[in-house]
């Protein structure tokens, strides 16, 4: 696909993004509102004005959402996954630090920040909003399990999400999805609070219609939003960086055959992850998140990577294993 | 009607020589930033052959003619200027460090040298610089060579002088497997 067009296409989803998650948290308001009565008044200019409490505190709060993703929804995925930065003394860690940025040389884009996140799956993801603020974490597992051809490899996918511009809009998604699912959580509890008279029973069903029923449809559009067609692309992206699409293969087929479960980052990061990673246990919120298939089956994109053209590598890093 | 036939497609026509112009020199710039940091990653390799020449020599010292070729050919690459001559000096000292591993396979010594591990390290990822540098720099040359080989634009680029840029050849032994394992196996 043309670059700029999917640059585009991700600016006009990431707003569509923020608008249906204003809209989600102003029909809650709203509901709140005219079902307990609280549409106070104030005075200005002599006149009384209307004050829609609850929904005003929620579009504020939509607000204060939307700009604290655009800000820091990198620091947030950076933090969920633990992620510190690399320490040199470690020859994989340096090893790293190396493959990052020479992807990033291949790639003609500044070297984002490498970090390590301690999480024995294996796994990566990038975040942030422009390939000037851009980076990529690695976890432990994946470190101690790749040549140095499939990090490289696993690292020039991430560089293809900076560089198609997938971050930001990715980085918004993990970060409004982990909104809705702290307010799912607290509307569904909140139920329990409607055990008093008639309305506010009626008040606090209704918002339990809208935890239960449009929060994982809004999850849904989110998820329609980050089409299986940006993976692929990420690939394609990393078999041009690196010349070696089978070393990414290689790699894809290693994570695929991975049975440890995430211990951090959950459903909400799942999108950002290279491969879908494995969920552990069966909270409520899980089933929200089985609607998702953000990821191809695997079969599929490492047979893609097998059938290009570029099998003859010329690359050399397969001289040595990361880990002898 | 027919009176704005000429000025609109007068009007289209400098609109496509401005935008074909403009392309033009955004690619030469791309191409000269893109041979600028392939000199870094050059720079990067000249700066670490001393070092390694130096954490070898202990070991290989019956091999005192390589480790001098070696460190001449690293000195001519240094000196090298231009796309052209930079070519040959690096295809020379991509010559003379084969030679040199291919003889450090001898000596088992080195493969238990903390520090030589260490150096395979900063050894195989200056080669994966230079070679990526190299990669992206030869596509951006290919590009900008295209723009001004095929119609139309190389009517702008004649008239502007554009000339072809020059592509930076892997040297030989480099284009087969690169011998950088003189620690690991």
């Amino acid at each position: 696909m043309d670059l700029y067009a999917q640059q585009v296409r991700n600016r006009r989803l990431t707003w569509l993004l923020f608008i249906g998650f204003a809209l989600l948290l102003g029909a809650v308001g709203l509901v709140a509102d005219a079902a307990l009565g609280t549409g106070g008044t104030f005075w200005l200019g002599g006149r009384a004005w209307p004050l829609p409490l609850f929904t005003a505190l929620a579009v504020a709060s939509a607000t204060l959402a939307a700009s604290g993703t655009y800000l820091a929804g990198d620091r947030v995925v950076l933090a969920t996954m633990r992620a510190r930065p690399l320490d040199p003394a470690r020859p994989a860690e340096r090893m790293l630090g190396n493959v990052v940025e020479e992807v990033a040389i291949a790639a003609g884009l500044p070297a984002p920040a490498a970090f390590v996140a301690p999480e024995p799956a294996p796994n990566a993801l990038a975040t942030g909003r422009s390939p000037e603020r851009a980076s990529i974490v690695v976890t432990e597992g994946l470190l101690g399990a790749m040549t140095r051809a499939e990090l490289a490899a696993v690292v020039a996918h991430e560089m293809g999400h900076v560089r198609n511009a997938d971050i930001r809009l990715m980085t918004t998604v993990a970060v409004l999805l982990g909104s809705i699912a702290l307010l799912c959580d607290v509307l569904l509890r909140a139920r329990v609070l409607g055990t008093g008279d008639r309305r506010r029973r009626g008040t606090f069903a209704a918002l339990a219609v809208i935890a239960a029923v449009v929060a994982p449809l809004i999850a849904r559009l989110m998820a329609l939003a980050l089409s299986r067609t940006r993976e692929f692309e990420a690939d394609r992206t990393a078999a041009e960086l690196t010349r070696d699409p089978l070393a990414l293969a290689r790699a894809l087929a290693k994570l695929g055959a991975n049975e440890v479960p995430v211990r951090r980052g959950g459903p909400q990061v799942a999108p950002l992850f290279i491969v879908a990673p494995r969920l552990r246990g069966d909270t409520a919120r899980r089933d929200v998140f089985r609607l998702f298939a953000t990821h191809p089956p695997l079969a599929e994109r490492i047979a893609r990577l097998e059938a290009m053209g570029y099998a003859r590598a010329e690359r050399r890093e397969d001289v040595a294993p990361a880990h002898p | 009607m027919g009176i704005w036939i000429a000025p609109a497609g007068l009007v289209a026509v400098a609109a496509w020589l401005g935008f074909t112009y403009n392309r033009l020199v955004a690619l030469r710039n791309q191409v000269q930033n893109a041979w600028r940091q392939i000199d870094v990653q050059l720079r990067r390799r000249h700066d670490l052959i001393p070092n390694l020449v130096e954490t070898v020599r202990g070991v290989m010292r019956f091999e005192q003619d390589t480790l001098t070729a070696v460190i001449e050919a690293r000195n001519a690459a240094a000196r090298a200027q231009g796309v052209a001559e930079v070519n040959v000096a690096e295809r020379g000292l991509s010559e003379a460090l084969g030679r040199l591993f291919a003889l450090a396979e001898a000596y088992p010594e080195l493969k238990s040298n903390q520090n030589a591990r260490a150096l395979q390290e900063e050894l195989t990822t200056t080669e994966n610089r230079i070679a990526f540098a190299r990669q992206l720099y030869n596509d951006l040359v290919m590009r900008y060579n295209t723009a001004q080989e095929t119609v139309p634009s190389n009517l702008v680029a004649r008239g502007m002088g554009a000339q072809p840029a020059v592509y930076f050849e892997a040297a030989p032994t480099e284009r087969e497997a690169p011998r950088v394992d003189l620690a690991i196996r």
